[in-house]
This record gives structure tokens, C-alpha cells and sequence, in this order.
């Protein structure tokens, strides 16, 4: 990684609006069971959702068993803790853990001394169990609440490949990839963030793949954010990008486990969010938002042609319009004779410059696009027929827009859906805008001026550190194998290089197969 | 700060393209598309340009303009034509482009057109705009028309949008001459100062047709001294010349058998290799040509069967023949007829022999009739095609 990190978020950003603990969760749990239920009931004041249930340990000391409704499965806690304790019968003086050991058949347990645990804990959905003349208390893991049950990743589809995706439960999430990476050297750092939402974040790597380096430079970054919530990954994405005002993104967001373990397993880190399932993932360079997981498990011709379709579909995202409207307006000798001849002829009834023309077509194309993802799905069907007649056809008919800016804007479209991830076909499809205007303003100089700034952009852009064209620019032939073409597994025997330490094999040698 | 320097960014864009942007820009819909330009010799010595030009509108299919439906002799008509004269080039057309509402684009004119009689009296100062002009392209293909230039461009293909469209594409084949207004441009200032330009007639028109319902097409070639027309070769000569210049492409060769008397065989295509070595000996100036020619049989009229090989050594030599005879009647005509060297035997040599040519320079033209030109043949064919004997003859008439 070098050291060509920033400074870091933390030292850099004044936690401004950090809330620090109150003196009440501070405080240490005491001796009266009176008093620390008390206590709780006095925080979660006006909360209908939490439980106090008082009993008393084998009829004789009294106990409270404190939970959120609906986070625990009270049919285990009743069972489990509650039950057992009552009919409990041993000496008075066992203190609550060797009670516990011994009469309490919940596996997850641990101990709580301060309010601030007791409300870490039951907020979590574990019902923390307090007793009278003790000074700490137990919290068992017994969680449980609705959860969407795991469904195929609908923005990120593939034909061959795991079906399963991320859902907004964390602790599916973690147990998907612990599923796929069993070494016990896949590590989940827990990290807490948001004030009020308390958010549960895990950092995930591999040790001794992932750059430490990169990992101090992770944590730093998430332990710097301060804020009220996080409801989606998009609001940790944006607080610890290396360059904030990019259009690009420089993490990839991805729904899919298997798209994550490969990461990991290429010695990068990955960040996954309690109540989302979108997993991030970084460092990741340009290419990184030009590959289909698919890619790696297609054989690897169809795999190698699919890339470089996608790379030239991605050009044509990106130039086309501008391309059509600065030759049409400027550049009329470089059009073959008889195409520009019909291309004068259906332009013939048209009023508007082409300029206009393609900003008219590309602003309705966009938002077609978003309402039929805004839309509901029994009414997107509509706006697809109303789309396809009324921009299609209607307008082309009226003398509105040309056929030929209709067929651009079609491929245009259908060129940047083509592009894998979502995000990075919205950074392209963004950047068309103000190339379409120099296109229409400057003719192909411009168009020129406009792709060497956005170059000269994907070249200072970073990516926690890893230059963004870093396989390029380096030309690295273990990196270039896997973006030229994607070579076969048997090939791709070095991991990619993500800092200046030397690359590790991940293949035994020679695992091409014989020639039979 | 940094926010200061993004609104200085967006200004400077903002103030390159809204101050200064857009003055270059010409839609589509401003623009009348010139197919071919016709010169021609106008009074006073004025020179008469006319354009022809493609009306976007009159395709069918896109567009409901509407509009008095079936207008004319129900021919679908895609070019328009328009003229102007003027003191020269540049004066007549700017003088059309006041008559015409939508800007003259060049960027598509690949064919230009001089009229006999104004190819007659020197194209030089009227070819100096076209290479000036930085639109037309260099690449078009230069015709010298037979009677007036404008004549080719009201005619309305039957096959092709433009009759400019048709000449493209005539030429493009590869079967007969084709010169492009860089080559012309070239060959102008050449040492041997003469070339041939294509020379075009308007194709008479079948019987069926609607009037002007047909092309202009290449036939023959009009000879230049200099940048002035001396006179026309013939379609024959004008092959002679194109193998000397190994320009030949793909075309049918027919020849004779022993003079009429035993038929006519046709060959192709044709692979010929053709090298001329100048060479100086004392006072006698020579060209020796080497020619290395090969062909299918396409057509067999005579009665040989070619698997015999000495039947087929004597078509080899009728055709050896023939090709010596296309040779030596262009060379004899360019030597004797017009005087004008359009092998540009001058060129090579000055390049060859540079001293003698520096003292022989001014002397061409007398020099140039009295040039050696001997012939080294070798002509081949190679297959007889699918069948052997004539096809449809009685076996024994077959010469075995």
C-alpha cells in the first residue's frame, strides 16, 4: 500500500457530533436487583417493547429476566432459562454463572456489568438476566425475529452460479461466508456505528492475505464515522471513499457471498452492514466494475469474449451520443455517403439540432429507466409500452427526433445496462451528459477533451489507496491476464496486486491439465 | 477551496462553449449534400459550375411531410441540379450558393466533371480551387465528360440514388481507368507533363426508360498535354495504356485465333505482371518491357481442345500475341498520334538516368516519339475452365 494514504479519517475528522456514553449507562450494575431494575426501567421509560419479568431462582432470590419483545425467542427464554431457574433448588449462596453452568441450557451466554452492556445486550435481542444481591448480570444469545428468507440476488443475476444472496440479517449474512471460507483465518472484526441506531459492522478478511496496512486504514476509516444511523451500506460507502466527489465508485457493492470470498480471497476486505444486504467490498480498480462474477465460472473463452463485448459496449455507453451529434453538426465528411444521405433524409423533419435532439431522447431514456424502477411492477409493464410507442415510434412519426437518434439512444442504453454492476453503468451513463454537450459544442475536439479529463481523473482516483487504473498503468502481466482476457483458472495462479508487496501464488504450480 | 475551484472549472467550460462554441456547427438540415460538380466552358470565358445535389426528402418511408402527392413523371427523382457561371470556379460558385437556401457541403463530392470544351483550353486554374478548398477530397475521381459536363448530372440511374453515385461506383470496380483528383494532381507536374483523364458518355438509354433514366459511364480517355485536352483515345488504347502503366484489374480478355479465321477465345481473369526498364544506348533512348501474363479460359469459340499442349501453346501464342498488339497500338498512338507521354516513360528515365535526362529535359517532346519500346511476353493459360473440348461440338470437328 505504500504510504500514500491520506490522513487518516479519524485524525482528520473532529468527532463533532459524537455522543458520549451518559452517566447512566456508565454506570456499574449494584447489588440490589431493585435498584438496577430500576435503573433500566427509568432508560427504557415509555418503551412498550421491553419486558421485565421478575421471578424468583428457586422460589427463593429474586431474579429479573429483562428483554425486547419480539427480538427473543420467548418460547426458549421460558423454557430454557426461566423454567429451570425456578425449579431450581441448590445452595443460595452459588453465585449467578455457576448457577448458570449448571441449570441454564442456553450455549450463548455471556456477562454483563454495566447498564451501557445490559442495553448493548438486550437491544441485540438478548434478555439479560439479573439477581438480586449480584453485581453483574448473565445476557443469553436467544435472538430471533422475522428475516426475509435468502433469495436469489435479483440486480446481480447469473446463469451458472450460486443462486444464494446476501439478506438484511448480519449474522445470515457472516454465516453464508463462513460457509464458503471455513479457514478459521477468515476473520469478522465487529465494529458498532451510528448514535442511535447502533448499527453492527464487520470488517472482513483474510489474515495474512489482506495487507495489514489496509486493514489499520479500514478500521480507522469506519471507527471515524460519526453519525445518528446507518440504514444502508451506501452511507458507510460515502464516508470513507478516498476521493468523495467522483462519480466512479471506489467500492464495489455487491448482494452476492460468492462475489465477497472471492475478494477476500484475493486479499481484499470486505464490509458488511446489519440491515442490508449489500456487502461492500475494497480496494477495487476500474476493472473491477467490469466483471461479472459469471466470468470466472464460464469456461473461459466465452468468459474472455463477454469482457472485451463488455468493454467496447461500455465505450459506446459512454461516446455514442456525442459521437452522433458531433459528427452529425460538425463532421458531415466522415460519414459514408449513402448513410449520411438517409441519415439527412430522416433528419429532414426535424426541427430541433441534434444537440437537443440527443439531450431530449437521453433525459426521457433516464427517466423511463427510473420509473420503471421506481414503478411497481404490475405498472412498469406500462411504462414499458408507453416508452417503447411514445419515444419509439410516436416521436419519430410527429418529425420529433430522428429514427437514427432513437437507434443511438436504444444501444446507448442497452450498451450501459450491458456493464455488470449497476452503479458503474449509472457513473458512465452520468458522465454521457456533459460529454454529449462538448460533443455538441466542440464537435470531436471536444468529445477528446472531455475523455482526456475523465482519464486524467481515473488516473489520480484511488481506491483505499490502490490506484484505480493500477492494473493498467503498472502492466502487470499476472493482472493483465485477468483483463485482457480472463485467462483459465489453471493460469491465474498469482493474486492480483493490490500495493507494492510482492503478489502470492494461490495455485500450486503446473495445474494445467494434460493434454490427453 | 475546493468548491472555489470546481465553480472556476464550471465557468471556464461554461465560458468556452457558450462564448465561443457552435460557429462551426452546420445541421444536417442546413446542409445541401453536393454529389458531383460539373465545369463547364460558359461565354465570355466564364466557367459554368453546376452541382448536383441529394434532396433528402423524396426517399420514401420516413417523414409524413405530406405534400402534392405524385408530383412529377412518376419518377422518384433524388438529385437536383443547379448552375451558376463565373469568372472562375470560386466566383460561379459562390454565386450558385446565393441561388441555393442551404449551404454547399463537399465532404461528400466524390466525383468531378470537366467539360470537353473547357478540358480543351486547361483545367489547371480551375483544379487549383478543388485542392485549396480544404472539403473536397482528395480522393474523388476526375472524368473529362464528352459534349457538355452538366449533361452527366441530370440523369437519374435506374440502379443508383446519383448518377454521381454510379460514376463512384463504375470506377471503384477496377475494370476500366479511374483517376483520382490526387493522382491528377500529380500526374500534372510530372516530367512527362501528359496523362489521360477517364472519358465519360452518357449511356444511351433503353427504350423502356423514363427520360434521362440512365448513366454517364467511362469509355476511352481523354488525352492531356500539360493541363489542355489533345484528343480522345479509344476504350482499346485506353487498356493498352492501363497494362504499360500495370494498372490492368480484373477484366475479360478476348482474342482471335490465327487472324478470324478459327475464333475467338476469352480469357480471365487476368494476373499480369508488367515491368518497363528504361535504358540508354548512345543516342538511342529504349523502354523495354517485360510482361508476365497468366488467364482462365472463359470462353473457348475455336475448335481446339486445350488439353492437347500444343494446341494450348498455340492459343498461348495467339494470345501473347494479342496482348503485343494492344501494346504497340497504344504505343504507336501516344508516340505518333498525340505526342504525349501518358506512361510517363519520362519519369523513369530521369530517375534511371538522371544526367542525360537533366540535358534531354527541354528535348522531350522530341525525344519522346522516337523511344524504343521492346516487348519481352509471356502469356499463359492456365486452366481451361470445367470442360475440355468445345462445349456443343460433334467430337470429330474437335481439333484433338
Amino acid at each position: 500500500m505504500r504510504t500514500r494514504y491520506k490522513p487518516t479519517a479519524s485524525a482528520s475528522r473532529v468527532p463533532r457530533n459524537r455522543r458520549e456514553l451518559t452517566e447512566e449507562e456508565k454506570q456499574e450494575l449494584v447489588l440490589s436487583l431493585a435498584d438496577n431494575v430500576q435503573r433500566l426501567q427509568a432508560l427504557y421509560s415509555n418503551c412498550s417493547d421491553v419486558i421485565v419479568r421478575r421471578f424468583a431462582i428457586g422460589g427463593v432470590t429474586d431474579a429479573a429476566l429483562v428483554y425486547i419483545d419480539g427480538l427473543i425467542d420467548t418460547d426458549k427464554a421460558d423454557r430454557y432459562i426461566v423454567t429451570p431457574l425456578m425449579d431450581a433448588d441448590g445452595p443460595k449462596e452459588l453465585n449467578l454463572i455457576r448457577l448458570a453452568e449448571q441449570r441454564i441450557s442456553v450455549s450463548d451466554m455471556k456477562a454483563v456489568a454495566t447498564i451501557g452492556d445490559c442495553i448493548s445486550a438486550i437491544s441485540n435481542g438478548q434478555p439479560v438476566l439479573l439477581r438480586d444481591q449480584e453485581a453483574s448480570g448473565l445476557a443469553f444469545g436467544l435472538p430471533s425475529w422475522e428475516k426475509r428468507a435468502i433469495e436469489e440476488p435479483e440486480a446481480e443475476s447469473t446463469i451458472r452460479g450460486p443462486r444464494e444472496g446476501f439478506t438484511e440479517t448480519l449474522r445470515v449474512n457472516t454465516s453464508m461466508l463462513r460457509r464458503i471460507i471455513k479457514s478459521p483465518l477468515m476473520k469478522l472484526e465487529k465494529i458498532v456505528i451510528g448514535e442511535y441506531t447502533q448499527t453492527n459492522v464487520v470488517l472482513v478478511y483474510i489474515e495474512g492475505l489482506a495487507d495489514t496496512a489496509l486493514l489499520q486504514e479500514a478500521r480507522t476509516r469506519l471507527e471515524g464515522i460519526r453519525i445518528d444511523g446507518i440504514l444502508e451500506s451506501g452511507y458507510i460507502e460515502e464516508m470513507i471513499e478516498d476521493n468523495p466527489r467522483s462519480p466512479f465508485p471506489q467500492l464495489l457493492n455487491t448482494e452476492r457471498p460468492d462475489v465477497v470470498c472471492a475478494a477476500l480471497l484475493e486479499g481484499r476486505i470486505a464490509i458488511l452492514t446489519e440491515g442490508t444486504p449489500h456487502a461492500l467490498i475494497a480496494p477495487i480498480s476500474l476493472f473491477s466494475l467490469l466483471q461479472s462474477p459469471e466470468d470466472y465460472y464460464q469456461r473461459f473463452w466465452p468468459s474472455t469474449l463477454i469482457r472485451w463485448l463488455r468493454y467496447i459496449f461500455a465505450f459506446i455507453s459512454l461516446v455514442l451520443p456525442s459521437f452522433y451529434v458531433a459528427v452529425t453538426s460538425y463532421h458531415q465528411e466522415m460519414v459514408p455517403g449513402a448513410l449520411l444521405s438517409s441519415m439527412a433524409t430522416s433528419r429532414e423533419p426535424v426541427p430541433f439540432p441534434a444537440l437537443f435532439e440527443a439531450l431530449l431522447m437521453e433525459v426521457t431514456f433516464e427517466a423511463l429507466r427510473e420509473a420503471g424502477v421506481r414503478l411497481p411492477k404490475q405498472v412498469g409493464a406500462a411504462v414499458s409500452i408507453v416508452g417503447a410507442l411514445v419515444v419509439g415510434q410516436a416521436a419519430v412519426q410527429a418529425g420529433l427526433v430522428s429514427a437514427p437518434m432513437v437507434i443511438v439512444v436504444a444501444i446507448t442504453g442497452i450498451a450501459s445496462f450491458m456493464l455488470p454492476r449497476y452503479i458503474a453503468g449509472i457513473a458512465i451513463r452520468m458522465l454521457r451528459f456533459p460529454l454529449i454537450f462538448l460533443g455538441g459544442t466542440l464537435g470531436l475536439l471536444g468529445i477528446m477533451m472531455g475523455i482526456i479529463l475523465i482519464v486524467l481523473h481515473l488516473c489520480r482516483l484511488q481506491s483505499f489507496g490502490m490506484p484505480y487504473l493500477q492494473s493498467i498503468t503498472t502492466m502487470q502481466r499476472s493482472d493483465i491476464k485477468d483483463i485482457v482476457m480472463r485467462a483459465p483458472w489453471w493460469a491465474l495462479d498469482i493474486r492480483p496486486q493490490l500495493n507494492s508487496k510482492p503478489q502470492t501464488k494461490r495455485e500450486a504450480p503446473n495445474q494445467m491439465p494434460d493434454n490427453q | 477551496m475546493n468548491m472555489i475551484r470546481l465553480v472556476h472549472a464550471v465557468s471556464a467550460v461554461l465560458v468556452l462553449t457558450m462564448t465561443t462554441g457552435c460557429w462551426d456547427r452546420d445541421e444536417l438540415n442546413d446542409l445541401a449534400l453536393v454529389t458531383a460538380l460539373a465545369l463547364d466552358q460558359g461565354k465570355n470565358n466564364d466557367i459554368v459550375t453546376t452541382i448536383q445535389f441529394l434532396l433528402p426528402r423524396s426517399q420514401s418511408g420516413v417523414g409524413g411531410t405530406g405534400g402534392g402527392g405524385g408530383g412529377g413523371g412518376g419518377m422518384n427523382k433524388e438529385t437536383a441540379v443547379r448552375t451558376a457561371s463565373g469568372v472562375n470556379v470560386a466566383d460561379a460558385l459562390s454565386k450558385l450558393q446565393r441561388r441555393m437556401p442551404r449551404k454547399l457541403f463537399w465532404g461528400q463530392c466524390k466525383i468531378f466533371i470537366f467539360g470537353e470544351e473547357l478540358a480543351h483550353k486547361g483545367i489547371q486554374e480551375s483544379l487549383d480551387l478543388l485542392s485549396r478548398h480544404p472539403q473536397p477530397r482528395e480522393r474523388s475521381f476526375v472524368f473529362v465528360s464528352a459534349g457538355k459536363a452538366s449533361d452527366n448530372l441530370e440523369l437519374f440511374p435506374p440502379l443508383e440514388r446519383t448518377s454521381a453515385e454510379a460514376l463512384r461506383k463504375l470506377s471503384e470496380m477496377d475494370i476500366g481507368y479511374k483517376l483520382t483528383l490526387q493522382q491528377l494532381n500529380s500526374k500534372l507536374v510530372d516530367d512527362s507533363e501528359a496523362l489521360a483523364i477517364p472519358y465519360i458518355h452518357v449511356l444511351k438509354k433503353s427504350k423502356a426508360a423514363a427520360p434521362g433514366q440512365t448513366i454517364p459511364y467511362v469509355y476511352g480517355s481523354a488525352v492531356m498535354k500539360g493541363d489542355r485536352m489533345i484528343g480522345v483515345m479509344s476504350e482499346k488504347v485506353t487498356r493498352g495504356m492501363m497494362w504499360l502503366n500495370d494498372d490492368i484489374g480484373d477484366y475479360t480478355i478476348t482474342f482471335w485465333m490465327d487472324g478470324r479465321s478459327q475464333g475467338a477465345i476469352s480469357l480471365r481473369p487476368i494476373v499480369a505482371h508488367i515491368k518497363t526498364t528504361p535504358l540508354i544506348q548512345g543516342d538511342q533512348w529504349m523502354i523495354k518491357v517485360k510482361v508476365n501474363v497468366e488467364g482462365d479460359m472463359l470462353q473457348n469459340g475455336t475448335a481446339y481442345n486445350p488439353v492437347d499442349p500444343q494446341l494450348l501453346a498455340k492459343m498461348d501464342k495467339a494470345f501473347e500475341k494479342d496482348v503485343r498488339d494492344r501494346i504497340e497500338l497504344t504505343v504507336q498512338q501516344a508516340q505518333h498520334k498525340f505526342n504525349a507521354d501518358i506512361f510517363d516513360f519520362a519519369k523513369a528515365f530521369h530517375r534511371k538516368y538522371p544526367k542525360q535526362w537533366e540535358k534531354e529535359k527541354g528535348n522531350w517532346d522530341k525525344r519522346f516519339p522516337q523511344v524504343k519500346v521492346t516487348m519481352d511476353i509471356t502469356a499463359h493459360i492456365l486452366r481451361s475452365g470445367l470442360i475440355l473440348a468445345p462445349d456443343g461440338m460433334p467430337h470429330d470437328e474437335v481439333i484433338p
